[in-house]
């Protein structure tokens, strides 16, 4: 039966009606965004205290937040603070809390948790030792106000407390904070605009966070760690992806969002790919750094360690790496990195001009009797194994006798720890890599040290003059007077050879073209990403 | 049959002693310090000698051993040093996923395999036998990443028929999760079908000789059935037996495959945990890993009698 002019008003109202019914159900049930993301590492521990690993440094920035942080320019930020004070003798750090804040379990961050958090940190913490040494005291003003009264004035305090690196000062609730610094906490409870679904997490595979409705952002745009960090996913997935070729390849057939490190020679897989951007997101990179052992002959001659710096050249380390994509590193002899505030070439002929012959007449100088030189060469990591073998072939040409020992990381973390000579299993040099942010300073960078067997790091150099300097940049809150000191802390590292730079570099980040707001940070910080 | 089974259970105990002894062992003797990698790259020195304390490995092996024993008495597989997870979660969390690669990769092998053995045998000399034994030759001696990249670029970047890695558990999705077992099953039979097919061809050749397949032929029986109802099965005992080393192998020892379409499977787990030292979970992998050896052998055995009307009396 043919509908009439009612019956066809009707029915239009009824659509209608169904329409607008369905409308906010339909709203209601639109469905989650999930970012598929591949960051580097597999998160097998989840404290960011008791390990400095960087994987987990990375997942701690998603579910934890700090006191400070360091924008873009590496400036220190309030960032759960709200205001602070310092005293006229500055050795007084007053700190309120910004209202709102909450634990993901739903309690409020208080003034306690803070410094139960603080002292947890400042167990493990380099920088954080340091700064517990010289406290004096915690002192507890309201629920969201504590000072940190120090002994001294000690112009570190800030800088500390915004550290962007491993260790990075997390806040947790107290009653997680007071596990021992040793011990890692049994739960992943943080303030931070991610949550972790602990139930979903499958070690060495898959990571799962989902988006903290609680949260409270700063108001101020997203700048490195500082900033607003508004989660803008409702679902993370941080994929474990071992075989990078397979991790490139899922990023090119969209199954993944966003892939932290594209290696350099699997870029073509992916440059034309018209659903792919590439980027270099952390423009401070890494360095490559050979480190040798102070406590052992031939290298407890400092003319010996010279003609190592004088045998090995940044380029040849470069190319083994990125071939001739020399847009991805460049040559830099500055300890504190090129490209910021400390950045000087004072101290750097012998590292940056490659010259065997003077190195042998080193060699023949210093008495070098040919004994072989124990090199430890991680063979299970790319880089490491590319940085050995280069590393070995030089040191032979320029007159050394090398003992290329190579084993897997773990084998060489083990050894390198060791004090006793080479024939009770102690070494002589090893590689390692170190990012940008936790060598920007003389405070941070330990591998500037000079505190001996006592409190170096690997290798344990000794040296007065550098820690009198490390102790004098401390102290001093003028920026002129720093950067002066940090140039002489340089001269002396290069001179003393705590370590040898072997070239800076960045690698590409890939992500899908309907991902954005991508921040460009030397950590992969997973707030402000979008995805359409 | 039950006597059968109880002896081969009882036999297994000094068998799972013996491993839990030797990778303790081999575990505490090699070099490498899970303290060192747990701490991370900044950790100074004497954080990780700290560490070490507190993890209690500057304990005497004796004391370790006996602890772990204790432990394992009451069916506790420990904790992972690294993550704090029961390694018996960690193990679980991985089972599904090894287990049907498995049992899929397997069946792909044994479907290509068996009837290819056969006709190879039933031809033999022929082009036919001469392609099977090219494609043994071929599937034995191809690296199973070059097969896995191969079909990888074909079916899922070209074609998009499958996913280039990933695994769904079924409990999610039954298809998802069988599409993406496709490749891999594809890449580990190919394997896995070269050598069982051989086995099979080999057996085979054997089993027509005899003088009552002559017999078979000469009372008129056809061909299909003097091959399949009477030599096949009697192919069946050897056949079962590599299948069944093959099916242990494979929940065991496929790390490349499970690294290539990112499985997270027991082959992962014991790499990722013997690199960092993790010792309890690569001791407990190991345990479970010896176990299933020995139930997988005891099936085995079992499915002799289907074959053998003698294993049966």
């Amino acid at each position: 039966m043919p509908m009439t002019g009612r019956m066809k008003t009707l029915a239009a109202t009824a659509v209608m009606a169904m329409a607008l019914g369905l409308g906010p159900a339909m709203q209601g049930a639109a469905a989650e965004t999930v970012l598929r993301v591949k960051l580097d590492g597999e998160l097998k521990e989840i404290d960011p205290i008791w390990t400095s690993n960087y994987t987990v440094r990375d997942h701690a920035y998603m579910i934890y937040d700090t006191l400070f942080a360091m924008d873009d320019k590496y400036n220190v930020q309030p960032q759960m603070v709200d205001k602070y004070a310092v005293s006229e003798d500055g050795k007084t750090y007053t700190l309120t809390l910004r209202d709102g804040l909450k634990w993901h379990d739903g309690t409020p961050v208080t003034a306690k948790d803070c410094i139960a958090s603080l002292k947890r940190w400042g167990k493990r913490d380099g920088l954080g030792q340091q700064m517990m040494a010289r406290l004096d005291k915690f002192e507890q003003v309201d629920d969201r106000t504590f000072r940190i009264v120090m002994k001294e004035n000690w112009s570190l305090v800030l800088p500390a407390l915004g550290k962007i690196s491993s260790t990075v000062p997390f806040m947790m609730p107290e009653r997680l904070a007071n596990t021992d610094a040793f011990d890692q906490v049994k739960e992943p409870i943080g303030s931070g605009p991610f949550k972790m679904k602990i139930d979903e997490w499958v070690p060495g595979s898959k990571i799962v966070y989902v988006k903290n409705q609680d949260y409270v952002p700063r108001k101020e745009p997203p700048s490195n760690a500082a900033g607003g960090k508004i989660a803008k996913v409702d679902r993370i997935e941080w994929l474990v992806m071992p075989d990078p070729v397979t991790a490139v390849n899922a990023l090119a057939n969209g199954e993944i969002d966003y892939l932290a490190t594209v290696p350099p020679d699997l870029t073509g897989l992916v440059a034309k790919n018209k659903n792919v951007k590439l980027q270099v997101v952390n423009l401070l990179g890494k360095q490559v750094q050979v480190v040798p052992n102070h406590l052992n002959p031939p290298f407890d001659n400092v003319k010996i360690r010279q003609a190592l710096q004088l045998a090995l050249k940044q380029e040849d380390y470069m190319q083994a790496m990125f071939g001739k994509q020399t847009e991805f590193y460049q040559v830099c002899g500055a300890v504190f990195f090129c490209g910021t505030k400390f950045e000087t070439e004072i101290g750097t002929e012998r590292v940056l001009k490659q010259d065997f012959a003077a190195a042998k007449a080193l060699l023949k100088e210093a008495g070098y009797d040919g004994t072989p030189i124990v090199m430890l060469h991680a063979t299970d990591l790319p880089e490491q194994n590319l940085w050995g073998q280069v590393g070995a072939e030089s040191l032979r040409k320029a007159g050394f006798v090398v003992n290329d020992v190579t084993s897997d990381w773990a084998t060489v973390a083990s050894r390198r720890a060791s004090k006793k000579p080479i024939a009770e299993g102690g070494w002589h040099l090893f590689h390692t890599g170190w990012a940008g942010p936790d060598m920007l300073d003389p405070a941070v960078n330990v591998l500037v040290s000079g505190g001996c067997v006592e409190k170096a790091w690997f290798g344990w150099p000794c040296d007065a003059e550098l820690e009198r300097l490390r102790a004098a940049f401390a102290s001093t809150s003028d920026a002129a007077e720093q950067k002066k000191i940090a140039d002489q802390v340089q001269a002396r590292a290069h001179e003393i050879v705590t370590f040898v730079p072997m070239g800076q570099f960045r690698q590409l980040t890939g992500y899908r073209s309907n991902v954005s707001g991508v921040l460009t940070a030397p950590v992969p910080f997973m707030w402000n990403i979008a995805k359409n | 049959m039950l006597w059968f089974l109880v002896r081969r259970i009882l036999a297994a105990v000094p068998i799972l002693i013996f491993v839990a002894v030797f990778i303790f062992m081999l575990l505490h003797l090699a070099p490498g310090d899970p303290a060192a990698v747990a701490a991370g790259p900044n950790a100074s020195p004497q954080q990780v000698e700290l560490l070490r304390q507190r993890m209690q490995l500057d304990m005497p092996l004796p004391d370790q051993f006996m602890r772990w024993v204790a432990n394992l008495a009451r069916f506790d597989l420990g904790v992972s040093i690294f993550s704090n997870q029961p390694v018996s979660r960690l193990i679980g969390q991985r089972l599904e996923p090894t287990l049907l690669l498995a049992f899929t990769a397997m069946l792909v092998a044994v479907s290509i395999a068996i009837p290819a053995g056969t006709i190879a045998a039933w031809k033999a000399d022929s082009w036919l036998d001469r392609v099977v034994m090219m494609f043994a030759v071929a599937g034995f001696s191809t690296p199973v990443f070059v097969t896995a990249y191969g079909l990888i670029y074909v079916f899922a970047i070209e074609l998009g028929w499958f996913p280039v890695q990933g695994y769904t558990p079924l409990g999610t999705s039954i298809l998802d999760c069988l599409q993406g077992l496709v490749l891999p099953s594809l890449a580990l039979g190919f394997v896995f079908a070269a050598l069982i097919a051989r086995v099979v061809r080999a057996t085979m050749l054997e089993i027509l000789a005899e003088d009552y397949m002559r017999t078979a032929r000469a009372k008129g029986l056809a061909t299909p059935t003097i091959v399949i109802v009477h030599a096949l099965k009697n192919a069946g005992v050897p056949t079962m037996t590599v299948i069944g080393i093959g099916f242990a192998i494979l929940v065991g020892g496929v790390v490349v495959t499970e690294t290539i379409f990112n499985i997270p499977g027991l082959g992962r787990l014991t790499t990722d945990a013997i690199l960092r030292r993790d010792y309890p979970v690569v001791q407990g992998v190991i345990l479970a890993f010896s176990a299933m050896l020995i139930v997988v052998n005891i099936l085995v055995d079992l499915s002799y009698a289907l074959f053998d009307p003698r294993v049966r009396g």
